[in-house]
């Protein structure tokens, strides 16, 4: 990790309020941040600490109160809504705690909506999606619906599409919560192997103590701002 | 091909929730089936009147002295008659017509005195005009040449206390001496048609016998017009109709002959128009409200799709696709309502029984009729309203943000 | 009470529902009693113009003319008939008519006439006949031989005030009635076919034209409620029964228009379901999917002991909360438009003739049905309606409720 790589998150005196039935909530107080590629980041703190936040606000999932974010070199806090939209498409993956998936479409056809929105060749496309479905092994299940499937296998799917479209950055946001700690353990295990291999950058907002053993780096929030950030073996 | 995607999540999302489709398209479904079907039932009855009007006694047009209409004075008589009925033999978009004579009179029994109109009409050519051969109940329509044979209604009869073969003296003015004519006929027939007017104010004679009783012979005062395409008559500008309004002449259609008829079914369209748009306002509310409910229930998920960078424009346009769904459903179980009904009614037909609206008594069944135009035009145009008004929540759904959407679900 | 309030806040708190919910039984209300009021109103016009101008509400035969008019079938001592009816409190007004068909002539010009033997006093206090003239003046009782004919019929005979109208006929003894008469006067009555052939003779005139002494065909009578019209001439048949006398509310002798107006109504009734029908449909999906978002809420009253009949009130109050304001907002409004309507109408595109009356506009009334029935039919039926899903919500077991979404 040299200092030459273009950093892939720059956070610089981000903050963020909104409003949860009409009552303001000061969510992020202010953090300066930097991510570069390759690392397997966890972000940890209470609740309420900020974090679902402020993993929203470097995706471009939401816009900040204060403050600028860069993804990639490019300003997010300056894009329009049809820009992020399609940043987000371009450059990044999502795996949710639960519910990831459009419920009406197939585990294939859940994996490939990325590539759809991107325009991508068929042909290019089914030859993607098998491979990655057998990279974390469910190659059997591509027709399913996600109803029939487990908590674990659905978090699969979910790594699956994330990084299929081979975006910059994969965001999970406590994707262990609702799994048991064998399926959990194993689910970490695969991100991890694809982040030593294909280098792809991986940020995990947490409270799991098994993504914290795993993470080569571990950054605290409290508070709405950041309490302390080492690094790790 | 990006938008394929989205069909296919808007189809298989208004199914995913089957109650809920099956019964916002019921209420979209039963609306647009009250209006295929009154559509269906305001042709039937204007067919029905028409029909009647046209068939029983006017004929889809007629020539007439200029001002006869409106005065019934027994000197306006068609000029040039022999002519008139030469080209109308040789016109190929006359089918049939028939010569009368009118003229208002006294008719009496030794009972009572009435008011009349006499009508000479040829026995020969009248039939193709006219019904009063094929309404007769009693006695029979001018056989042999008997010119004393008169043709009354039953009410009339009633009214007069005659029967067949009974005496009546008949009295009008002779043309242009005003003189008084009188003359005693026998009842020869007794028709019966359930139309008041026909029923009790007319009178049936041979033409010659009328013509000399008023001092007219050789003279018509109406030409009845049978066509073969009778849409003409709508038309009153046609050059039909242009062509034999000379020399003093006029040449109608039914529409000028019977206006009212023609106003009440405008009247009416306009009428079902504004009814159906008043329907879909009720309806579009329960539509937005499908609309928004299906859309909370699936916040988290809207978020997602945000998230992996569907844009706010697809955003919309997948909710507007939605409603392009559910109206798709809706309409197909409305005509399908629609056309269940129809079909069993215009088998059996509705029973107005003699009704009289605007001048004419509905006499048959009224056979609601189903036309391409209800099937196509009023499904689409539901089909593009219900999308229209489903622009509120298209809109509402692409101004989310992700974070926001996934928020809102807890 | 409690689950009153409950229900109340409830329905308060989700502002966009309630208003689309509300909507829809109000838009529901208005088109009912919109529709309602203006048939109403049209017909009541049209009837009221039929009777009080010409027909009269109620009118006194002899026994079978309705059905048979006769010369010969009439009422005899009229002015004894005329005096039980003054004695009667509710009758406006009456009048005698006599009538006989004939042919009428000026100079050479020569059509059939309709002759009509009124007492012109009467007549104005019955049907304003004073109001439809248009030239010249009204019949005398004290001149005789004079006669005031309709307009359309004296542009059929060409004729003017001053000429002489000959009249032939048949009188009641079989022979032939035969007499001039001066015209001074023209009259419209609205009905154009009656104007094209009346002739109107005082009824001396017509008593001795058609030897009918003492006798008229027919008397109209004009009353103060027309709503009272059945109950009145079922009194007065009884009371007339004595002489063979046959007495008809406007509803017998106009039976073709009253006939028609029965099958419009029904037609009414049938757009009344359609619209209960949508407006049911609209009402059951919003709070079918009310109940079933808040299936965890319920759950947790269920949890905390609330009996399942009581969260079924609770759904059930909510949905009468919004009926009964859209009744109420819907009572004002459906007021107000039919109250606007019954004033200026709604312009037909051509004016229209119907009964032989022109009519340009269509005119609502304000009548206490056009009110009541939508409100009654839309309040219960959403009531109703929402028994199905307040169930559902009574059946919820906590447990599931609490571990769902």
């Amino acid at each position: 990790m040299s200092e030459s790589k273009t950093p892939v998150i720059v956070a610089q005196g981000v903050t963020k309020t909104y409003e949860d039935n009409g009552v303001p909530v000061e969510a992020v107080k202010g953090i300066d941040l930097t991510i570069m590629p390759g690392e397997f980041t966890a972000i940890v703190g209470p609740s309420g600490s900020g974090k679902t936040t402020f993993l929203n606000i470097i995706s471009g999932l939401d816009t900040v109160t204060g403050g600028r974010v860069s993804l990639d070199g490019k300003p997010l806090s300056e894009m329009t809504g049809r820009e992020l939209s399609d940043f987000r498409r371009d450059s990044i993956g999502f795996i949710f705690q639960a519910y990831n998936l459009i419920p009406v479409l197939s585990v294939e056809e859940n994996v490939e909506y990325v590539m759809l929105l991107q325009g991508i060749a068929k042909s290019v496309r089914r030859d993607r999606v098998k491979e990655i479905l057998a990279r974390v092994g469910l190659a059997d299940y591509a027709h399913r619906l996600p109803t029939k499937l487990s908590g674990g296998q659905q978090q699969r799917v979910a790594v699956a599409r994330a990084m299929v479209a081979q975006p910059s950055l994969v965001l999970a946001d406590e994707p262990t919560a609702n799994l048991d700690s064998k399926t959990g353990g194993e689910l970490l295990d695969m991100m991890r192997d694809l982040n030593r291999t294909t280098g792809m950058t991986f940020v995990f907002s947490t409270h799991d103590e098994m993504i914290m053993e795993r993470a080569t780096r571990l950054i605290t929030l409290r508070d709405g701002k950041v309490a302390s950030d080492e690094a790790r073996a | 091909m990006g938008v394929m995607i989205f069909v296919k999540l808007a189809w298989r999302n208004i199914l995913r929730n089957k109650r809920r489709t099956l019964i916002a398209g019921t209420a979209i479904g039963i609306g647009l089936a009250a209006m295929i079907y009154m559509d269906a039932i305001m042709i039937g009855m204007e067919n029905n009147m028409v029909a009647t009007a046209t068939s029983t006694f006017l004929g889809d047009g007629q020539i007439g002295r200029e001002g006869f209409r409106k005065t019934f004075e027994a000197e306006l008589t068609i000029n040039n008659v022999d002519e008139v009925v030469k080209d109308l033999a040789k016109e190929p978009l006359v089918d049939k017509f028939t010569k009368r004579v009118l003229g208002l009179g006294m008719i009496s029994s030794p009972a009572n005195v009435s008011g009349v109109s006499v009508i000479g009409i040829d026995p020969a050519t009248e039939p193709d005009l006219s019904k009063v051969d094929e309404a007769m109940i009693m006695g029979s329509y001018f056989e042999g040449d008997d010119s004393r044979q008169i043709l009354i209604g039953r009410k009339l009869a009633e009214l007069l206390e005659v029967e067949l073969g009974d005496r009546i003296v008949v009295t009008v003015a002779e043309a242009h001496t005003g003189d008084l004519s009188q003359e005693m006929f026998r009842v020869s027939g007794i028709y019966y048609f359930n139309v008041a007017e026909m029923d009790q104010r007319m009178a049936f004679v041979r033409l010659d016998k009328a013509q000399a009783m008023m001092g007219l012979t050789g003279q018509a005062h109406q030409i009845a017009l049978k066509l073969h395409d009778n849409s003409i008559a709508r038309v009153p500008g046609h050059d039909l109709w242009m062509r034999y309004s000379v020399n003093g002449n006029e040449a109608v259609g039914w529409t000028t002959l019977l206006p009212q008829l023609d106003k009440i079914f405008n009247l009416s369209k306009f009428g079902i128009l504004i009814l159906g748009v008043l329907l879909f306002a009720i309806v579009s509310l329960g539509i937005i409200n499908t609309l928004f409910m299906s859309l909370y229930e699936r916040m988290f998920e809207f978020g997602v799709i945000r998230a992996l960078g569907t844009t706010p424009f697809a955003m919309g346009r997948l909710v507007i696709f939605e409603a392009g769904v559910l109206g798709l459903i809706s309409q197909i179980m409305g005509c399908l309502l629609a056309a269940v009904t129809l079909a069993i009614l215009s088998y059996v037909g509705i029973d107005y029984g003699g009704i009289e609206f605007a001048g004419v008594t509905i006499v048959d069944r009224l056979y609601p009729e189903w036309q391409v135009h209800q099937f196509v035009i009023y499904p689409a145009a539901v089909l593009l309203f219900t999308m229209v008004i489903a622009l509120y929540p298209a809109i509402y759904a692409a101004k989310l943000t992700p974070a926001r959407a996934m928020r809102k679900s807890f | 009470m409690l689950t009153f309030k409950v229900a109340l806040r409830n329905v308060f708190r989700q502002k966009r529902r309630t208003l689309l919910t509300v909507l829809t039984m109000l838009g529901g209300f208005c088109l009912a009693s919109i529709s309602l009021g203006m048939s109403d109103g049209t017909y009541n016009r049209i009837i009221d113009m039929f009777t009080r101008n010409q027909l009269g509400h109620i009118q006194i035969h002899g026994q079978g003319y309705l059905d048979r008019p006769s010369l010969y079938n009439t009422v005899t001592d009229f002015e004894v008939v005329g005096e039980s009816l003054d004695s009667i409190p509710q009758v406006i007004a009456w009048a005698p008519r006599v009538f006989a068909a004939g042919l009428g002539s000026v100079g050479e010009k020569t059509t059939a006439v309709r002759l009509i033997g009124v007492d012109p006093e009467r007549e104005t206090a019955t049907t304003r006949l004073d109001k439809k003239l248009v030239e010249g003046r009204l019949l005398d009782s004290r001149q005789p031989y004079t006669t005031v004919l309709g307009k359309g019929l004296a542009e059929v005979l060409k004729a003017g005030l001053g000429d002489t109208l000959v009249v032939v006929s048949q009188g009641a003894d079989g022979s032939i009635a035969n007499d001039a008469y001066e015209i001074i006067g023209l009259l419209e009555t609205g009905d154009a076919i009656n104007d094209q052939s009346a002739v109107y003779l005082s009824l001396e005139d017509a008593h001795d034209l058609l030897v009918l002494y003492g006798r008229v065909h027919e008397i109209a009578v004009v009353i103060e409620d027309i709503d009272e019209v059945v109950e009145l001439s079922g009194q007065m048949n009884s009371t007339l029964a004595a002489r063979d006398l046959d007495v008809a509310p406007w509803q017998e002798f106009a039976a073709t228009f009253y006939t028609a107006m029965q099958a419009d109504r029904k037609g009414n009734w049938i757009m009344l379901g359609i619209i209960v029908t949508i407006v049911s449909v609209g009402v059951l999906n919003t709070v079918l999917m009310t109940v079933l978002e808040r299936t965890r809420e319920y759950g947790v009253l269920r949890a905390i002991g609330v009996r399942p009949f009581q969260v079924m009130r609770l759904v059930v109050y909510e949905v009468g909360v919004m009926a009964t304001m859209a009744m109420i907002i819907g009572g004002l409004l459906g007021s107000g438009i039919n109250y606007w309507l019954s004033f200026y109408g709604i312009p037909f595109p051509e004016p229209m003739t119907y009964g032989g009356i022109e009519f340009t506009h269509y005119h609502a009334e304000l009548t206490p049905g056009s009110i009541f029935i939508p409100a009654i039919t839309v309040f219960l039926s959403a009531m109703l309606v929402s028994l199905f899903p307040a169930a559902k919500a009574a059946k919820i077991s906590p447990a599931k409720a609490m571990r769902s979404n």
